[in-house]
């Protein structure tokens, strides 16, 4: 066994798989048998039919099986090209990983993408066209190409970092870009270049509020193995992936935990996503998840579903909160107390009332002597009867006024806004309450020592749905159900996510511009995403509201005109990957350059880029992302099958020229040889030396003799369940398991966002006025507790009297699948989906065109399409669902030709009233339907 | 006796259609054939709503109709391990057997392989490129055909010594599902006892093996899971299907949903007339490395 370092400090124990290869056999040395073959080859080499006669020739093949990863999807689901005469024949699952046991159709279909005759082969520089317009361009050579976005962006980075922007959407292999250009880059012109991601149109809704509530940065994961009720949020379990992982490993998970017999039910208005597995569907009007989970948190304090020793012992549910003064908001602290700045994990000296002494005292004294016991309940008090008061000034237990907070907002009060019955909500949430079995405890066994756990079976899981205007706000309110009941991080609840400990770094931020803001937030934006401004107090690359941004560069101080910056795009497609389409082409086309890096010629290559560099696609090597399912970790590496076809290039060769071309080749090496552990003889000396190829070859994590097959290990328990930190050696000192086994304090009450609320709304009545918030209604949604308001998206005219969404149908993939014309052949067209029952209403019946529109309740804009419709019972009267993933590579051949669109991006927007105060994309708009007239 | 055939577990099936897509490029089906084809399909009304899914392969049955009607004997079954097969040497393209199976797994091959696949066959200049690429990488590849054709399918079987395997056969004849037949004969212990489209299923739901073995795999799942309903489809037809369902069984108001796939003729006929801006894609005579 041989210990190796997989990343944030986790070692992964190597054992030596079992492998039916002969040995010594790599890509390149393939065997050439002559003659008449016999049958009964290993892998490797030699021929796979018996004897023919002479009436046919013998025919030999060099076969292989080169274990790769689909360059596609999130996982990196590892894959097997069996290859004939060095050409791909055929992808299938690689057997060795213990993640997946198959592939989605795009891991499949991929093999029409090595092939595409459409590919951009080789560099491309923009000769004709307005930015704005399709643009014509001339094939270049790599070195004109480097050359010339040097002498580009090397004035800009001189001037002002601030002036180029890295924007990325497929994050594969960050080491080189993302992480190692930009570093490397910074490194010599100083910080600042803006790097975003596609956070905001994927699920940091969500993560927003359990990395503040929780400790990191991620979303909540079911515990399949062991949990009894799963209640899926939105979660399309038959067509996307999930929070850490594709498709291929959590429709496993979800089917084996189905069979096994736990209930399921699913929050969605739609159908279709949870297949199968569903007892019970509840179709919930879209954007009104918020006021769902107050009324389920209703129901499970007034029923009595309280898990009193995770809210008095592990939470700030018992701590005191200034109700009124100079203090309205803030957990009230001994004077003695720490930072909650400096100390974000658990802070010391939050006052509680102690019920076994009638006294207000720190937490900390409240606490069992055995911390770690779920049975020992402390003896902070969740509801105190007499007034309190520290300082002058009256204070509450922060449960007390989350009762208060709850009391009106009862499932009859939630039906009206959800459309869901009040029954339906009472049953299920008592239902959760009941199978949590609170109190309930097990024991597991680590290191040879039985642990006494806390044991809730109820879990839940959302993704993408929390992208929708008040997104962090619902998932506040749908933490509470596993706060109040116990249900996180322990056997049979939700981990919270894909981190082995809890991880300050996205608490820090936030709470700076709550308790600092005069020093941390500002009017004056670095880039284009605003993040840390008053406009976004925290955001994760604003994908969708930076088009709208670059279109009004005053209205948002930007730094510099958008003429005079420069972004590159490494893999993402704003001009159809996300919405407004619109918006997002005159927003981008007013950058000075655009630098495309990409296999295809999306939109946003053709219609902005400047230059368009072509990298690989199933010819690709490239470091996998290391994957962690519930319950194994895989490790893999992206081995080109064949060689890499016409003069496309793996990202890291195309960044380390770029790299080279604006001086910091140097720095670029240096970075790499870091990231990929290269010492001595293995370290790269120079640019002219690197490749990736090359690199994966010589680093030990990603060597020759790992790329075999992927490296599966099943995770230790101690990772899987932070309630376990006091035993796991992945909690360090910064983890305080002398108050409380998960090594911190989960935030009940949200003090930080309730005092950056204040800051943000102050700042904002400062700026625009005391009617601030017409213009920009989320700077109502940053509190302490999640409070409802109605959608922006309800005052749109009454005409517009159905709610748009979208949905990810399995065979595409955003920008990645629409030019595939195998997945293509089985999906061809995005419907318009509504219920018969509308249908009738409007006159138009199943198989009709209709023209949809939407409409913008703050700009007034309008945007109408023109699709197909189907009808179906699995969709909630009232609303549409168009898929996406079509009509997103306008001008490739093989999509002007094949597909038949449409693209809801067209009908979504991104301006104020579309997104979350954290800029997170809402995929809800109100819209009418009507007959397209003239025929079908 | 061996009878291969498959245990399908309907309670794991998502509908995916990764198993149709594994089948096509596994065997080179032309578009618009599906040997293996997946319905999707709801029942009920709303709220009461169930979807589920249901995949189609050949059921290889028993007593075939499609080779009983047979005029000329090319579809038989394999009397050592039941696996129904089309001798395309010997088939006529009368689609009998398309009109004789109850099940709707017959395709007629309507097209010269070539013009199925997929936009490879078409005569343009990026997709010369293309071809120029892959014989530069392949000195056995001719060209003109699809770049995943594999040419392991054209090893013939027993007992016709013919070519058994295959979507890519000739214009004119039928085509079907065949079990991975090419596999089953390929004397490799890694292949033998295994399809494309089982080999893919990311949820577990195909079982393939001996129905007369009871330790064959679909033999023991549906053992396991005994106390789920199983079920074939159409078993008043009197063909002795061999493809067990495990999970509940459709009702008979059930609604097909989501069952457009692109019409082949028109995507046949759009790929040749594609158009595009040649600058951008062509190279400027730079070969691969």
């Amino acid at each position: 066994m041989s210990q190796h370092e997989v990343g944030d400090g986790m070692s992964l124990d190597i054992t030596e798989k079992q492998s039916d290869e002969s040995g010594g056999l790599s890509r390149r040395s393939v065997l050439k048998l002559l003659g008449v073959a016999a049958g009964g080859a290993a892998i490797g080499g030699g021929s796979y039919f018996k004897a023919t006669d002479t009436a046919t020739a013998a025919k030999s093949f060099d076969v292989e099986e080169i274990s790769t990863a689909c360059w596609i999807g999130k996982q990196d689901c590892t894959m097997r090209a069996r290859v004939v005469n060095d050409r791909v024949v055929h992808l299938k699952p690689d057997p060795n990983d213990e993640v997946i046991d198959g592939l989605c159709p795009k891991g499949v279909g991929q093999i029409a993408d090595l092939y595409d005759p459409y590919r951009i082969k080789q560099p491309l520089k923009r000769v004709d066209g307005e930015k704005g317009e399709v643009g014509e361009f001339e094939p270049i050579s790599w070195e004109q190409a480097a050359e010339e976005i040097g002498e580009e962006l090397e004035p800009m980075l001189a001037d002002d970092p601030r002036r180029v922007h890295f924007q990325i959407g497929r994050v594969k292999g960050a080491e080189w870009h993302m992480n190692g250009w930009v570093d490397s880059l910074e490194a010599e012109y100083g910080e600042g270049i803006n790097v975003r991601g596609h956070g905001n149109v994927c699920a940091t809704g969500n993560k927003m509020a359990l990395s503040r509530m929780g400790a990191g940065f991620s979303s909540p994961e079911p515990d399949f193995d062991n949990t009894e009720f799963f209640l899926n949020w939105g979660w399309n379990a038959t067509q996307a992936g999930g929070p850490h992982l594709c498709n291929t490993t959590y429709a496993r998970e979800m089917a084996e935990a189905y069979e096994s017999g736990t209930d399921m039910a699913v929050l969605d208005p739609q159908r279709r996503g949870a297949g199968h597995w569903c007892d019970e569907w509840l179709p919930i009007e879209p954007g009104t998840d918020l006021a769902f989970f107050l009324a389920f948190n209703n129901v499970l304090v007034s029923e009595g579903y309280i898990d009193e020793w995770f809210l008095k012992n592990t939470t700030n549910a018992p701590c005191l909160v200034y109700t009124e003064g100079e203090n309205e908001g803030e957990i009230a602290r001994a004077d003695d107390a720490e930072d909650p700045v400096e100390s974000v994990l658990w802070t010391e000296g939050e006052l509680v009332y102690d019920e076994q002494s009638g006294q207000i005292v720190p937490h900390e004294e409240t606490l069992p002597d055995d911390p770690h016991d779920p049975t020992a309940v402390g003896t902070a008090a969740l509801r105190v009867d007499e007034p309190l008061e520290v300082g002058g000034d009256r204070v509450r237990p922060a449960f007390e006024l989350f009762e208060d907070h709850v009391e009106e907002y009862t499932p009859e009060w939630a039906a009206e806004i959800t459309d869901l019955p009040a029954e339906q909500i009472r049953r299920v949430a008592k239902k959760w309450g009941e199978e949590a079995r609170i109190g309930a405890t097990t024991t597991v066994e680590v290191d040879g020592e039985r642990r006494q756990v806390p044991y809730r079976p109820v879990s839940m899981s959302l993704y993408h749905v929390s992208q929708q205007e008040l997104g962090p706000s619902a998932m506040q309110a749908g933490l509470m159900p596993m706060f109040l009941v116990g249900a996180v991080e322990t056997v049979g609840a939700s981990r919270s996510g894909y981190l082995n400990a809890p991880d300050p770094s996205h608490r820090e931020h936030v709470r700076e511009r709550a308790f600092n803001p005069e020093e941390t937030l500002t009017w004056q934006p670095d880039a284009p995403d605003l993040e840390g401004t008053y406009f976004h107090p925290d955001a994760n690359g604003a994908y969708a509201k930076v088009p709208h941004v670059l279109n009004n560069p005053d209205e948002y101080n930007l730094p510099h005109d958008p003429e005079d910056m420069a972004v590159v795009t490494c893999y993402a497609n704003p001009l159809a990957g996300a919405p407004n389409r619109e918006r997002s082409r005159e927003g981008y086309a007013q950058y000075g350059t655009v630098i495309v890096v990409d296999p295809e010629m999306s939109d946003t290559a053709a219609y902005t880029a400047d230059y368009v560099l072509p990298t690989t696609t199933v010819d690709k090597n490239e470091n996998a992302k290391d994957g962690m399912s519930n319950t194994h970790y895989t490790s893999s590496t992206r081995t080109a099958p064949i060689p890499q076809l016409w003069e496309c290039r793996d990202e890291g060769d195309i960044f380390k020229e770029l790299a080279a071309a604006l001086g910091v080749g140097d720095n670029y090496v240096d970075y790499v040889n870091d990231a990929f552990e290269l010492t001595g003889g293995d370290a790269f000396d120079s640019i002219a030396e690197l490749s990736v190829e090359e690199c994966l070859d010589r680093s030990p994590r990603y060597g020759e003799e790992y790329r075999d097959a992927p490296q599966s290990e099943e995770r230790p328990l101690t990772h899987r369940y932070w309630v376990l930190g006091p035993v796991s050696e992945e909690f360090g000192d910064e983890h305080r398991t002398e108050y409380s086994p998960f090594g911190f304090k989960w935030q009940f009450y949200l003090e930080s966002f309730e005092l950056l609320g204040e800051n943000v709304r102050a700042g904002f009545t400062e700026e625009y006025g005391p009617d601030a918030a017409e213009q920009f209604p989320y700077i109502q949604d940053i509190t302490g507790f999640a409070e409802w308001r109605e959608p922006t998206m309800w005052n749109s005219p009454e005409e517009y009297d159905l709610t748009l969404f979208d949905y990810k149908a399995i065979e595409h993939k955003q920008s990645r699948t629409a030019q595939n014309p195998l997945l293509n052949e089985l999906n061809p067209k995005n419907y318009v989906r509504m219920n018969p029952r509308d249908a009738d209403e409007i006159g138009v019946s199943d198989g009709e065109q209709v023209v949809v529109e939407s409409h913008n309740a703050v700009t007034d804009d309008t945007y109408r399409l023109e699709g197909q419709l189907m009808t179906l019972q699995g969709i909630k009267p009232g609303t549409v669902a168009i898929p996406y993933g079509n009509d997103t590579h306008t001008q490739h051949p093989n999509v002007e030709a094949l597909d038949e669109g449409i693209n809801p991006n067209d009908l979504f927007d991104s301006t104020e009233g579309y997104c979350s105060w954290a800029a997170d994309q809402s995929f809800h708009i109100r819209i009418k339907v009507e007959p397209a007239g003239g025929d079908a | 006796m061996t009878q291969m055939g498959m245990a399908i577990d309907l309670e794991r099936c998502q509908g995916c259609r990764a198993c149709m897509v594994a089948c096509k490029t596994e065997n080179d089906t032309p578009r618009g054939a599906f040997w293996m084809n997946v319905f999707r399909h709801e029942d009920g009304e709303f709220p009461d709503v169930e979807q589920g899914f249901t995949p189609n392969p050949c059921h290889h049955c028993s007593e075939p109709s499609c080779a009983e009607v047979c005029p000329t004997d090319a579809r038989f079954k394999r009397d050592d391990d039941g696996i129904v097969l089309t001798d395309y040497d010997t088939c006529i393209g009368c689609r009998y057997c398309e009109v004789g199976c109850p099940y709707g797994v017959n395709y007629f091959q309507w097209r010269e392989s070539e013009e199925g696949q997929y936009g490879f066959g078409v005569n343009d200049e990026l997709v010369e490129d293309t071809h120029q690429q892959l014989m530069e990488l392949d000195d056995d590849y001719e060209g003109g055909d699809r770049p995943w054709a594999n040419p392991e399918l054209d090893a013939t079987q027993e007992p016709r010594d013919n070519k058994l395997g295959g979507g890519d056969h000739k214009v004119g004849t039928m085509g079907k599902c065949t079990f991975c037949v090419h596999r089953q004969d390929s004397g490799d212990e890694a292949l033998e006892g295994t399809t494309a489209c089982e080999e893919v299923c990311p949820t577990n739901v195909i079982f393939f093996g001996d129905m007369e073995d009871p330790e064959s795999d679909p033999r023991q799942h549906i053992n396991e899971k005994r106390d789920k309903n199983n079920w074939k489809m159409l078993e008043g037809s009197g063909n002795e299907p061999n493809i067990v369902y495990l999970g509940d069984k459709p009702d008979d108001n059930v609604r097909s949903m989501e069952d457009e796939y692109k019409d082949p003729e028109e995507a046949i006929s759009a790929e040749e007339n594609r158009s595009h801006n040649p600058a951008a894609y062509l190279t400027d005579g730079g070969v691969s490395e």
